[in-house]
């Protein structure tokens, strides 16, 4: 198996940095990385063992200019590790200094006593050549037979998907409303108006947006509007939201009847997918 | 000792305290002739600071060889030890306002008082009570360091800010014109959750890089840390010296003739072999060059505990992986001089020859095996006295 890739896009590194704290914030114990020849593909599983509940692919040619790779066989082009995204940030974090940022970030797949993933980040430097330095990010590489554990599900197409642009608006209001109740009610109907809403024994409380953009929604006939709703753990959705570290454009909520709401963090071009159960009240 | 110390140099001085605070807990402070000596050493033993500040540092400077009092004091020079916390205390607000500081003893030597004159004719005093009266004197030589390295603080730091700030040891090659930089892993077990960085700077980045020899050595990344923080809020450049010899300490400089200078001695591991006995015997006779070097010469009162207290191994990474390194075992092959260190004798019983060693060594911990006296004839009468009953039968566990 050989991995070589080579970043020059200061934009592309900074878009990996912000992946990589993003994923070391969720604090997932391991996060899996599937590199494919047209895709890197990060994704995380909840616990050991259950399925993928958050992914982000990456295509390899808007993050490598250059790129070799030489999957586990043939017809199975592919390379799947767990790695830490902490210690990936950490490594990455390196690739800005005094003096700017790095000419070249160098990701290779090497053998150093155990597999790592070598980071090689020339710098500027006052003298005549770059300076350079090397990060070994321990991996653990997953043998072929795990591979179907760690492939994105796929997504049943959401009854409405509703686009928020203030991100920061929703995440103050699902905080405080964390605050009251661990359980969080979203509505989103298909003429744009979002409502989140908690039920306490103290009373209803409920915080409304109107006229937001709808991504998509299912066509009636009647012309009537349509709407969703679903109870989900508040605490996931505002912790997802505290992870951000994306500097995110905008969230994409496709919310499916009862029963899941898949939430889109979009930066540039990079989308990274959440699902989140829903549960019964 | 009497000193006044100006408005700007009191910001040197609390800067210098701060240093020292993130290396030792105790100050050391001794007025000499020429100036002050503010020393500490750290914990195990593995570090040492001294900040010298001369004459040229204060407004008025008097040691007490210039003051005519009582034969008592005149004896010897007001040396005295005290607390670290307490002396970051008097130099943690930014204190802008301060016009002079005044440093004397009072209380007859038992109380380091530091008097703040601020503006609008605020004075703060804080008594510092003295600890001990005790000097702190570290044996090494700079000049025989074969490899030299000056630069600005701007580049170490830079170069230091991609080692994560867990890593405590860093590990520093120098070889043909180039200086490489790396955490030091233990090599006999790779760590699954650290990342092993490597950092390469050319000797055109440094204002002056002379190798000597082509060197390895390992250090802990602390105290440098503390240093270059020091120098870059004075904005010197930072000398470093060092050889290749195993065990011999590096030393970092910050000069700033003729107003102060500070130096921080390291002790090193030379990580040239990368299994874990040799690693044990270098931790070993590290630990015995360090005794050797660093001599307390307490003046008057001793603390009998503190002398004979076991050195603990300097530098060691505080991991839960390393117990060769703790309690390493002392072999024939360290003929440097160690002082009080506990060792395993094992020597010849001149009683018992013939016996094998392993059946010695079970003799001597473990006498009551092998006497005959399991049988019930030769049970005394303590013996037949209960002291316990079984705790089986008592509660119905």
């Amino acid at each position: 198996m050989k991995f070589r890739g080579k970043m020059t896009d200061a934009g592309a590194v900074r878009q990996l940095t912000n992946l990589a704290s993003t994923l070391a914030k969720m604090k997932a114990a391991s996060v899996t990385l599937r590199l494919s020849k047209d895709l890197s593909t990060f994704s995380m599983c909840e616990e050991a063992g259950s399925g993928v509940i958050c992914w982000c692919a990456l295509e390899q040619g808007q993050l490598f200019t250059e790129l070799t790779l030489e999957g586990a066989t043939a017809e199975h082009n592919q390379i799947c590790m767990h790695l830490s995204p902490a210690l990936v940030a950490s490594a990455l974090t390196s690739s800005k200094n005094a003096l700017g940022v790095a000419n070249s970030v160098k990701l290779k797949l090497t053998n150093k006593k155990s597999p790592c993933l070598t980071f090689q980040i020339d710098l500027p430097s006052i003298g005549l050549n770059p300076r350079t330095c090397i990060h070994d990010v321990p991996i653990t590489l997953i043998p072929r037979s795990e591979w179907p554990l760690h492939e994105h599900p796929e997504v049943p197409i959401p009854n409405i998907s509703i686009r928020v642009s203030s991100v920061k608006k929703v995440r103050t209001v699902i905080d405080r409303l964390r605050k009251l109740s661990s359980k969080l009610h979203i509505r989103a109907s298909s003429n744009g108006d979002l409502c989140l809403r908690t039920e306490t024994d103290a009373g209803t409380f409920a915080t409304f947006f109107q006229h937001m953009p709808v991504i998509q929604s299912e066509d009636t006939n009647d012309g009537n509007v349509q709407t969703v709703s679903l109870w989900i753990d508040a605490k996931k959705i505002a912790q997802l939201l505290a992870s951000d570290q994306l500097n995110t454009e905008y969230l994409t909520l496709g919310l499916i009847d009862d029963r899941m709401l898949h939430v889109i963090l979009t930066q540039n071009d990079m989308h990274l997918h959440y699902l989140i159960a829903a549960i019964s009240l | 000792m009497k000193c006044h110390i100006p408005s700007a140099n009191v910001k040197v001085l609390g800067k210098a305290i701060q240093t020292l605070s993130r290396i030792g807990d105790e100050l050391y402070i001794q007025p000499h002739a020429d100036g002050i000596y503010f020393r500490t050493v750290d914990a195990q033993r593995s570090a040492f600071a001294t900040f010298d500040f001369h004459r040229s540092f204060f407004l008025h400077y008097s040691s007490s060889s210039n003051q005519a009092s009582s034969s008592q004091s005149q004896a010897q020079p007001e040396i005295c030890k005290v607390a670290m916390k307490s002396c970051l205390s008097v130099f943690r607000t930014q204190n802008i306002n301060v016009e002079m500081c005044k440093l004397f003893f009072s209380n007859n030597g038992r109380m380091l008082v530091f008097q703040l004159v601020c503006r609008h004719s605020i004075c703060k005093t804080h008594h510092v009570p003295v600890i001990q009266t005790e000097t702190l004197q570290a044996n090494y030589n700079k000049s025989t360091a074969r490899n030299k390295l000056i630069t600005q603080s701007k580049l170490l730091i830079d170069a230091l800010q991609n080692f994560r700030n867990n890593q405590d040891e860093i590990t520093i090659s120098v070889a043909a014109s180039k200086m490489i930089l790396r955490n030091f892993t233990e090599t006999g077990e790779f760590m699954r959750n650290t990342v092993r960085t490597e950092f390469a700077l050319e000797s055109t980045e440094f204002d002056s890089l002379q190798i000597g020899v082509d060197a390895t050595i390992t250090f802990n990344l602390k105290e440098l840390r503390a240093l270059l923080s020091f120098a870059e809020a004075c904005s010197l450049p930072v000398s470093g010296h060092f050889d290749n010899t195993p065990g011999r300490p590096i030393i970092f400089c910050v000069n700033n003739q003729p107003a102060f200078d500070a130096e921080i001695v390291l002790a090193t591991m030379s990580s040239n072999d990368t299994t874990a006995f040799s690693q044990s015997q270098s931790m070993t006779s590290q630990r015995s060059v360090n005794d050797s070097v660093l001599r307390k010469r307490p003046s008057t009162s001793i603390d009998p505990s503190q002398s004979t207290q076991k050195r603990p191994t300097p530098a060691a990474p505080t991991t839960p992986q390393q117990p060769v390194l703790s309690q390493p075992p002392i072999t024939p092959q360290i003929h440097t001089e160690i002082e009080e260190i506990q060792q395993l004798h094992w020597e010849d019983d001149e009683e018992e020859v013939g016996t094998p060693p392993e059946l010695r060594a079970q003799k001597f911990y473990f006498p009551r095996c092998f006497k005959d006296s399991t049988d019930s004839m030769n049970t005394t009468q303590a013996d037949a006295v209960v002291l316990a009953y079984d705790s089986d039968g008592e509660s119905g566990k």
